[in-house]
């Protein structure tokens, strides 16, 4: 009788064990890297790409895309992402999510309504990096075969990722900051665009991917600028820059400012930190910024005695000028679309809370002619390997052979 | 033979039910009403909490090691006290299946999507069952023994994410809403400190008062603690309308989580946190809420009626609310009156007719 | 359909495990609150499963606490940002 019990117990715990209630197997569902939503009239045009498995990790690989996109049109995200079975063979996972693409045409009439869905559905992690096709539908983005990474959406990801890292003019956005920013007044938000290079129609062949240098080749560049839900511009390489140094955002970059003689000298920036300030005088707000800047020496193309401490200083105020035209170049820009990327309105706030409720009805008006003083201080460091510029003795030599 | 527990397992207990359902809650709730004075909000939570806790200590003192629900049996009489206890046991009955509620449905919403309600409720409902049969010393072990654990996932989330901590998130500190700071502290203290009458029943099974009472003050201070880092947490690196969005901010805290890209979607910790302390809370409040009907009834062994009560909790989670958005209306209102009728106003009587009665004792 | 004979036979389980101990001691007054609350609660899940609806517990708390918590609710409503 106790065996019974013992075996009675043991193999009810056994049902509850299992664990494969709600299983869904590899083999019944497809993982969607990237996901592109355009406007498609009244509808929302939803595309996924989706792996092909056995090309990215089979044993025998085949000359089969390692992608394929699929696409369906609905009247909310829910329901074309649902309506994506009628053409894909199984059911879409999203968890694995990398990359969400907004046509650009999408994003000037308002991605809003697009990210309840997003953050709502439970399936979607919130992870993935969120950009902007120029020039073009999100759809024609994804479905670009890239080199070198096997699954475009990792190539776009990992590139906003490293571009971020080590050349300052773009951002990766993330959803939770994108939605804080939609939604809180006293910022706005921004999105890195990406575009293509070459023909859409040559990068959806595997072709794409047996050339050294593809026909059709996916760039990262610029920030598109919004106001609320609505795409209103894109900042260019240098305001975009600017935008990372006022934003604090700048990890590692390159600068370069003329030498006296014509030729450039290029610095490595390793260390960028930015105070914003906001403040109010004579009931105005007002901004300042200050970037400090610390870099090495990269690259003398010119003439220059670097031993000299008045040289260095001499590249030092040039840079710093530089800097401050940069950021001022990227204020004016953000002021003439009439939003405020920077998040001068929460400066305010910070720093005035008072004032701030007051003005914050009438921040559009404020803003395009906000006082922004911007200063920056650029130190020099290091000199990389050698000291004096090699430049400077080829010269010498050339002018003594000629 | 009666059930001991010792001044640690108590404490354990304390800053389990503090923190059992209403840590996942907290950060959305705090900043609902603060904004960015959220965790400000919680320091005036905790400051509020001492004071409830000196009062239920006070009731602790002149109960004086006698059994709760006998005591406030001889303190109004036959009938005015079994209308008290109905009303306690009635608020501990409303916790019990709000906190089954709250765990199974976040079971099925995060993390085993497509399982129904009906099953996870049930499964818990029984293993709280398990557990109460065992009696108050073994959930007092238990608790002891997951404690650990329960710290370890709340500093680990909270390291991880630091590095991701935005504390221009938190300024102004305390400009603006000041109001709605304060006021945020009614909802934030019914969900936490207020629940902890319910412990007031299982005092008696304390083996030393005076480390009983040490335990409550410390175990609700360093719950208020953890809720602060919690909160701040959150603020900080989701900032302030990420954690209003979040049905539960501290799972998205948990998704946050990426270490050199390789250590990533650990928010199951987060989940740990939960599961460890909403059960010892569902134990302590089942337990005292048969050991109440069982005194209603004139039981002598509460483990006669736990069976049908699992059910009835069982179906009470069930029928608990209608859906998501009620339950936040709910904590936003009714259950504030409850909490403050059971949590405040019923201790500050039995207190008030305890020093009258002196002599009684 | 299958919900409820999955539920009949845990509760029948469960009776048949107490009533087991219960009737190694004596003591009628246990036996009978225990088959009536049994009985009672059996009874209502089984009509919850059998798609008779019942009133939310929560609609009963907030038509009791309702002149109080009501007003509390809408001048909580005030304190709370609009997002």
């Amino acid at each position: 009788m106790k065996r019974f019990r013992v075996w009675l117990l043991c193999s009810s715990l056994c049902l509850l064990l299992t664990g494969c209630w709600s299983a869904q197997e590899l083999t019944d569902i497809t993982l969607a890297k990237a996901l592109a939503i355009d406007k498609d009239g009244e509808d929302y045009k939803v595309t996924i790409q989706v792996l092909n498995p056995g090309e990215i990790a089979g044993d025998q690989l085949s000359t089969r895309a390692t992608i394929s996109t699929y696409s369906a049109s609905g009247r909310s995200i829910f329901e074309a992402i649902r309506k994506l079975t009628k053409s894909s063979p199984r059911k879409v996972h999203l968890s694995h999510l990398q990359l969400v693409v907004y046509g650009e045409e999408t994003a000037k009439e308002g991605i809003g309504k697009t990210l309840d869905f997003l953050i709502r559905d439970h399936e979607v992690r919130t992870d993935f990096t969120i950009a902007i096709a120029k020039g073009l539908s999100g759809d024609a983005l994804i479905s670009i075969l890239t080199p070198l990474e096997k699954i475009p959406a990792d190539k776009v990801r990992s590139s906003v990722e490293s571009s971020e890292d080590f050349w300052a003019p773009t951002k990766e956005v993330k959803l939770d900051e994108l939605i804080e920013s939609i939604s809180s007044n006293g910022k706005e938000a921004i999105l890195t665009g990406v575009y293509l290079v070459g023909s859409p129609d040559e990068g959806t062949k595997m072709e794409n991917t047996e050339y050294s240098d593809s026909p059709a080749q996916i760039y990262l560049d610029d920030i598109g600028v919004f106001r609320g839900d609505k795409l209103q511009g894109w900042l260019n390489e240098k305001e975009s820059k600017g935008f990372n140094y006022i934003t604090d955002n700048v990890t590692n970059t390159i600068g370069w400012v003329d030498c006296n003689d014509g030729g450039t000298i290029s610095v490595e920036v390793f260390q960028s930190n930015t105070n914003m300030q906001g403040s109010v005088v004579n009931g105005e707000p007002s901004i300042k910024i200050d970037i400090k800047i610390k870099a090495n020496i990269g690259d003398v193309e010119c003439s220059l005695d670097l031993s000299k401490p008045k040289t260095i200083q001499d590249v030092q105020k040039k840079l710093e000028q530089k800097t401050i035209n940069i950021a001022e170049a990227s204020i004016s820009a953000a002021q003439e679309y009439r939003s405020d990327i920077f998040g001068f309105g929460n400066a305010i706030r910070r720093s005035n809370p008072k004032k701030w409720e007051q003005i914050k009805d009438n921040w559009n008006t404020i803003y395009p002619d906000l006082n922004v003083d911007v200063q920056a201080q650029v130190e020099i460091k290091k000199s990389g390997m050698i000291t004096q510029p090699i430049y400077e003795k080829i010269e010498r030599k050339t002018e003594k052979e000629e | 033979m009666t059930e001991k527990l010792d001044g640690k397992q108590f404490t354990v207990l304390v800053i389990m039910n503090t923190l059992g359902a209403s840590i996942i809650f907290i950060p959305s709730i705090a900043t609902n009403y603060g904004k960015e004075n959220g965790w400000i909000t919680l320091i005036f939570s905790t400051i509020l909490g001492v004071f409830i806790i000196l009062l239920y200590n006070q009731i602790i003192k002149k109960l004086n090691g006698k059994e709760f629900f006998s005591t406030i049996d001889i303190l109004f009489g036959k009938w005015l006290g079994a209308i008290i206890i109905m009303l306690l046991t009635c608020y501990i009955f409303i916790n019990t299946f709000a906190n089954l509620w709250a765990i199974s449905d976040f079971i099925s919403l995060q993390i085993l999507m497509g399982t129904p309600f009906e099953v996870i409720s049930l499964i818990i409902a029984l293993t709280v069952l398990i557990a109460i049969r065992y009696g108050i010393e073994v959930i007092g072990r238990t608790a002891q023994l997951f404690f650990p654990f329960t710290m370890l996932c709340a500093l680990l989330l909270t390291l991880l994410v630091i590095k991701d901590a935005d504390f221009s998130n938190i300024t102004p500190i305390f400009q603006l809403n000041k109001s709605a700071t304060i006021v945020g502290t009614l909802p934030i203290v019914s969900v936490t400190f207020l629940e902890l009458v319910i412990l007031l029943a299982i005092t008696d099974n304390v083996n030393n008062i005076q480390s009983a009472r040490k335990g409550f003050l410390v175990g609700g201070f360093t719950s208020g603690l953890i809720l602060l880092v919690i909160t701040l947490a959150c603020i900080t690196v989701l900032g302030v309308q990420g954690t209003a969005n979040y049905a539960y901010p501290i799972y998205a805290l948990g998704q946050r989580i990426s270490i050199f890209d390789f250590v990533e979607r650990v928010e199951i910790i987060v989940a740990f946190i939960w599961f460890f302390t909403i059960f010892i809370k569902l134990c302590v409040s089942f337990y005292v809420f048969t050991n109440g009907i069982s005194h209603l009834l004139k039981l002598k062994n509460y483990k006669t009626l736990s069976v049908p009560l699992a059910l009835f909790i069982f179906l009470a989670s069930i029928l608990s609310v209608p859906n998501t958005f009620a339950s936040f209306a709910f904590i936003n209102g009714a259950y504030i009156v409850l909490s403050v009728t059971a949590g405040l106003i019923l201790p500050l009587i039995i207190l008030g007719v305890l020093l009258i009665k002196k002599r009684v004792f | 359909m299958p919900n409820i004979i999955i539920f009949w036979v845990i509760s029948a389980l469960l009776s048949y495990m107490e009533i087991k101990r219960l009737n190694k001691r004596k003591g009628m007054k246990d036996k009978i609150i225990f088959i009536i609350m049994m009985c009672l609660f059996i009874t209502l899940i089984s009509l919850h499963y059998l798609d008779i609806k019942l009133p939310y517990i929560i609609d009963m708390i907030e038509f009791v606490t309702k002149p109080i918590s009501e007003p509390l609710g809408k001048w909580l409503k005030n304190f709370q940002q609009p997002s």
